[in-house]
């Protein structure tokens, strides 16, 4: 089974800090030694961390929840979380990885907590406001929009693991360390992800040119 | 790649390419996690607590929270003010220009004010007419707009909405992002995206969702929406500046049946004012012809808009190409390769190249050499499309497309980004 689109971990760009000024990574700091001044609560290893690592979570939180106005606090969200325990990181020198698993658990509890609140006010996910994607063609604009109504539509660990696999073209390895569960149980849940959405993708016109059938990516 | 892993590709790349646009979020996450730590202990903690509740009250008091938009009217004398009515006369257009560079086009006849501010949008009372909205596309922008009885909330878009009070009838032309209307007839709330028009008719009780394009094909001239008529990529986009975006449906019923006063002005006027058809029924009551024979170069280009934007692509070609014939070398014959580079079809690509050979340095090389990375992409031509993504990093590696250009040189392949 193929990776869709390799190698995945793009190289992060130098941050660009407010104010424009643009400051080189730190390169002698790796990141075993940048965890550890983290969890001694080196602030300035905190801002190093964010800088190093909030593009990559903001992307992953984009995947899976959409880009909406919630990505801000949620990457915040994340990064709180990062700090309050990095130091009982096992691996420190996996901390791209772990950063990531703790931002698919922070989109898990947002979308738990949508979906109560979905139930609060009775709205069907169809009905929920959508953020302007951002697609210079109406077409693929509406094709972002149907796809993320049909996402919301799934139960959340399934909408993740689609999310993550095809969305964001992780491996099925890192999906799996993402969502923290055995290969196999990724591959059982990427191929009832993939039949739920080819099902519903079929009520959306903008989705047409899927194959209901599928031939089974995952 | 099957079809799952496509569809999720332009997902991605889609996404990227707006989470360019959003950095703020990112700055003030940054910076709310760094904000210096509580003080410990049991007499500190007592200070800091006072100190927060001194802070919080002077923020409260003084406004330390982010500070709301402000905005400035211009082309009718109303004050700046909350609440103020602003309200242009039967030839006038009121333009409330904010401070994160929205805007709201009044146009005439039309009754609105700005009822209130934040640090991230705006609610806007539409009580009566057209009003044309560019919202400044950000992740937090919260903006809402009470149109007669209607509610419409973008967060990032450009529309038409209209309410007509005698006619009680609701009309929203969506071109860019997507809006959510609710209000009588509608059932909770409608989605409306680009490209689409919802119809709400409160006196007859119907309902009617269209196409625009559907709309621009079979509605008569006066209602068109000349933005419908635009090929894709053309001006109907987020790059289009609000004020040349302004509806052609309320000028095109100036059109239809001009007034004294339009009838008066000269289509560069009209033209200049917006009023694209009414620009187009003077200069054809001129002669054609003569206009583009007679315009210098940057009046060319002006009817070369006015004519785009009124629905009318061919005459709009004849005088972009008149343009550069005109004044050959010129900024004025660049910004005409570059709009009809921006009219789409297979010269596209060539237009966009000529623009950036005649004005590397002009205010469109970085739209134009995006564009250009764009169709080299879409047209899968790899080659090309990583030379295009080089420069443009190198030239502007802040731009709108450089994180489709750094996809394009990081993986080595288009499948980071593909063409949408």
């Amino acid at each position: 089974m193929s990776s869709p689109r390799a190698p995945r971990l793009v190289p992060l760009p130098v941050p660009q800090r407010p104010g424009g000024r643009v400051e080189p990574i730190a390169q002698a700091m790796d990141d075993a030694a940048l965890v550890a001044a983290v969890a001694r609560g080196d602030r300035s290893a905190a801002g190093e961390l964010f800088d190093r690592y909030a593009l990559v979570v903001r992307r992953v939180l984009a995947r899976i929840l959409g880009v909406d106005a919630e990505l801000g606090d949620a990457v915040h969200d994340v990064f709180v979380e990062a700090l309050r325990s990095a130091a009982g990181i096992r691996e420190p020198e996996r901390l791209e990885f772990w950063l990531v698993g703790i931002a698919v658990h922070r989109a898990r509890s947002i979308i738990r907590r949508r979906t109560r609140a979905r139930w609060l006010i009775f709205r069907a996910p169809e009905e929920l406001p959508d953020i302007p994607s951002g697609a210079p063609d109406p077409a693929v604009d509406e094709q972002v929009r149907a796809t993320y109504v049909v996402l919301r539509s799934m139960p959340a660990d399934l909408r993740i693991a689609f999310a993550l696999r095809f969305v964001d073209g992780m491996k099925l390895e890192e999906v799996a360390g993402a969502c923290g569960v055995s290969l196999a149980t990724i591959k059982r849940r990427l191929r009832e992800a993939e039949r739920v959405f080819r099902e519903r993708a079929r009520a959306h016109p903008a989705l047409a040119e899927l194959d209901p059938a599928g031939g089974g990516a995952a | 790649m099957n079809d799952l892993e496509k569809l999720g590709a332009r997902v991605a790349a889609t996404q990227d390419r707006e989470l360019t646009t959003s950095g703020a979020a990112l700055r003030r996450a940054r910076r709310r996690l760094l904000e210096p730590p509580a003080p410990r202990g049991r007499a500190t903690r007592w200070v800091a607590l006072a100190a927060a509740v001194a802070v919080v009250s002077v923020a409260l008091v003084v406004g330390l929270r982010p500070a709301p938009l402000t905005f400035q009217v211009s082309g009718v004398e109303a004050a700046a003010r909350l609440g103020e009515v602003v309200e242009p006369g039967p030839d006038q257009r009121a333009s409330i220009r904010f401070s994160d560079e929205s805007t709201v086009l009044l146009h005439a006849g039309a009754r609105g004010r700005v009822e209130a501010t934040t640090a991230h949008g705006a609610r806007v009372v539409v009580e009566s007419g057209l009003a044309s909205v560019s919202v400044a596309r950000k992740a937090e922008a919260d903006w809402r707009f009470d149109v007669g009885p209607f509610r419409v909330r973008i967060t990032g878009t450009r529309f038409d909405v209209e309410w007509n009070a005698g006619e009680r009838r609701f009309q929203v032309d969506v071109q860019d992002g997507s809006v959510v209307v609710s209000g009588p007839l509608l059932e909770g709330e409608r989605s409306v995206v680009a490209g689409e028009r919802l119809v709400v008719s409160v006196r007859d009780g119907r309902v009617s969702p269209e196409s625009l394009a559907s709309a621009a094909r079979h509605a008569p001239p006066p209602t068109e929406s000349a933005t419908a008529a635009e090929p894709p990529g053309g001006a109907a986009t987020a790059k289009e500046p609000p004020a040349t975006a302004a509806s052609a449906r309320a000028t095109a019923s100036a059109a239809a049946a001009p007034s004294a006063s339009a009838a008066a002005r000269t289509w560069r006027e009209l033209a200049r004012a917006g009023d694209y058809r009414a620009a187009l029924a003077s200069a054809e009551a001129d002669g054609i012809d003569g206009v583009l024979a007679s315009a210098s170069a940057d009046e060319l280009v002006l009817f070369g808009d006015a004519a785009r934007l009124g629905g009318r692509g061919e005459l709009a070609r004849r005088a972009y190409l008149a343009a550069r014939d005109r004044s050959p070398g010129s900024r004025a014959a660049g910004v005409a390769a570059f709009a009809l580079g921006r009219m789409g079809g297979a010269a596209a690509l060539g237009w966009f190249d000529t623009y950036l050979r005649e004005q590397p340095r002009g205010p469109l090389a970085r739209e134009a050499l995006g564009r250009v990375l764009e169709l080299h992409h879409a047209a899968k031509n790899d080659a090309a499309a990583r030379a295009a993504a080089s420069r443009y990093l190198a030239e502007h590696p802040g731009g709108p497309y450089a994180a489709l250009a750094r996809a394009l040189l990081g993986t080595g392949t288009t499948d980071a980004a593909p063409a949408p």
